[in-house]
């Protein structure tokens, strides 16, 4: 059973797309949800551009998700996120849809900017209680669903570098064990293994217990 | 690796991975997608980034980029071709920079045009409406710039461009967001400070587009028409009611009386989102003064007086 904790329902605009697209060559078959971004992109490479505005409409929320948790500043992250897209767009041409499914593919790009942002630049201050969310938010639910956001990040931070990728790939953009695989560059056995710890690492710390 | 050590070590590596697999109901799991699912982008920023997305993508599809992707399939004469164009290339950030601020009588102003329409035609009908809207924001503020430099011959060129961006927005007859309405609302303000400080040479053309920014705004609000009431009325009227509609609009909970569903919010829907509300019969442009020429240029005012930078 494949363990996928988020979806990814792709419908009429792949059907279009599908019906759209020019016969291409033949590609890994990769079942599951994340089908449909393979189809998009092959598209997207192709040069069809309504398959990019869905895979920009499919991915921005995945992609910005996974950046922000990292990145404290929401103006960083939205220059990172905006980063990703636009190498995305200039890696299209140089996709291969044999090679890496989709999705993976995506995020390793936003994996490496994240990592050459944080070479780069210093430790981030607190964020803001509104940093995170959307318009029209009453102050109450800001200040909460900020302090969970800042409570989520401080228990991630006790995990090792590998649990906290393997556990932001699988749980926050919503990838496969597969998939996260590829991105970290690891076999898919031990991302399960290290989302497996980290599960365990944040029970007892959120238990208050010592490992 | 023995013999003897491989299949133990598979009998392993199966019994540990099972051992370590995490249930997809894990309530460590939901708790960390759920509070991750509050991170998500502002909306303006969402629908901007998309515009730059499409723009770079077609502007790498047409060659309009520095930097074209190495291709194996091209071989040596065709890379010394491509490498001996760069330097009449223009990159695809040099473009935008470059048009994106250009204002009416500008020479990239055209280009700028250009870039606007083509991205509208090759978006989904779905995202039409909003591009429409940011489009008419787009003129109102190249409206404010000349307004502000004095610049009365060019304001006319822009509110020229505003009326076409109005009437195409009122055309798709669809509903706008609260935050874009409230956009418009702040532009509304703008124009009616200018105005209030115009030439009175220069007053019509202002007037123009004022009437045709409380008209966008009222036309985005269904079943709005005070903005159009208060159209000739100087800025407060047009100011207040619009502000009054965008805060209302605003405080409605997040999703009603929206155009746009995010995806995420129902993964069940298609990307491409469909409005909330039928489409509202397009709202009559409201009636500006007559003006028969372009206001004569103030005296005063130097064509020739760099503008502010418009960056987006």
């Amino acid at each position: 059973m494949r363990e996928r904790p988020l979806e990814i329902v792709i419908n009429g605009p792949v059907a279009d797309v599908e019906r759209r697209a020019a016969p291409a060559p033949p590609v890994e078959v990769v079942t599951g949800r994340n089908a449909g971004l393979d189809v998009l992109g092959r598209a997207a490479a192709g040069g069809d551009v309504a398959a990019l505005g869905h895979l920009y409409d499919e991915l921005l929320g995945p992609i910005y998700r996974y950046i922000a948790l990292r990145i404290h500043s929401r103006e960083d992250a939205e220059d990172l996120t905006q980063l990703v897209f636009e190498r995305i767009v200039a890696g299209l041409p140089r996709y291969r849809p044999g090679s890496s499914p989709f999705a993976a593919w995506v995020f390793r790009i936003a994996r490496n900017a994240v990592i050459d942002h944080v070479r780069r630049e210093r430790p981030t201050e607190q964020l803001a209680p509104d940093h995170d969310l959307a318009h029209g938010d009453e102050v109450e639910a800001i200040s909460l669903r900020g302090e969970q956001i800042r409570e989520l990040r401080r228990a991630i931070a006790y995990l090792t570098p590998d649990q906290q990728e393997a556990i932001v790939l699988r749980f926050v953009a919503g990838l496969s064990a597969e998939e996260a695989a590829r991105v970290m560059g690891r076999r898919a056995g031990t991302v399960r293994g290290l989302t497996f710890r980290a599960i365990g690492a944040l029970r007892r710390h959120m238990n208050g217990t010592e490992s | 690796m023995s013999l003897i050590g491989s299949p133990l070590r598979f009998i392993d590596q199966v019994l540990g991975r099972r051992k370590q697999s995490v249930q997809p109901d894990d309530p460590i799991a939901r708790m960390i997608a759920r509070t991750a699912g509050r991170l998500r982008p502002g909306h303006e920023y969402r629908w901007r980034l998309r515009g730059r997305v499409v723009n770079q993508y077609v502007a790498e599809r047409e060659g309009l980029v520095k930097h074209a992707p190495r291709r194996p399939e091209m071989g040596r004469v065709g890379r010394a071709a491509l490498y001996a164009s760069l330097g009449l290339a223009i990159s695809v950030s040099a473009v935008g920079a470059a048009s994106s601020g250009a204002l009416p009588g500008d020479p990239l102003y055209g280009l700028k045009r250009q870039v606007e329409e083509l991205r509208m035609e090759i978006s989904p009908p779905s995202v039409r409406p909003m591009l429409a809207a940011m489009a008419v924001e787009e003129r109102l503020s190249e409206v404010e710039l000349l307004a502000a430099a004095g610049s009365w011959t060019r304001v006319a060129l822009a509110e020229h461009e505003l009326d076409g961006a109005v009437a195409t927005m009122h055309g798709m007859g669809a509903s706008l967001p609260a935050d874009e309405i409230a956009h418009l609302a702040r532009h509304t303000q703008i124009l009616a400070e200018l105005l209030a400080n115009a030439p009175a040479s220069a007053r019509a053309g202002l007037e123009r587009a004022l009437v045709a920014s409380a008209g966008a705004g009222a036309g985005a609000n269904q079943g709005s028409r005070v903005g159009q009431e208060n159209q000739l009325g100087g800025g407060t009227g047009a100011t207040s009611s619009q502000a009054n509609n965008g805060k209302s609009a605003k405080d409605k909970p997040s999703g009603e009386g929206s155009a746009v569903t995010p995806s995420k919010q129902n993964p069940a829907t298609a990307p491409s989102t469909q409005p909330t509300e039928p489409p509202s019969t397009p709202a009559p442009r409201p009636t500006a003064p007559p003006t028969t020429a372009p206001p004569t240029p103030d005296p005063s005012s130097d064509p020739g007086a760099k503008l502010p930078s418009h960056a987006h």
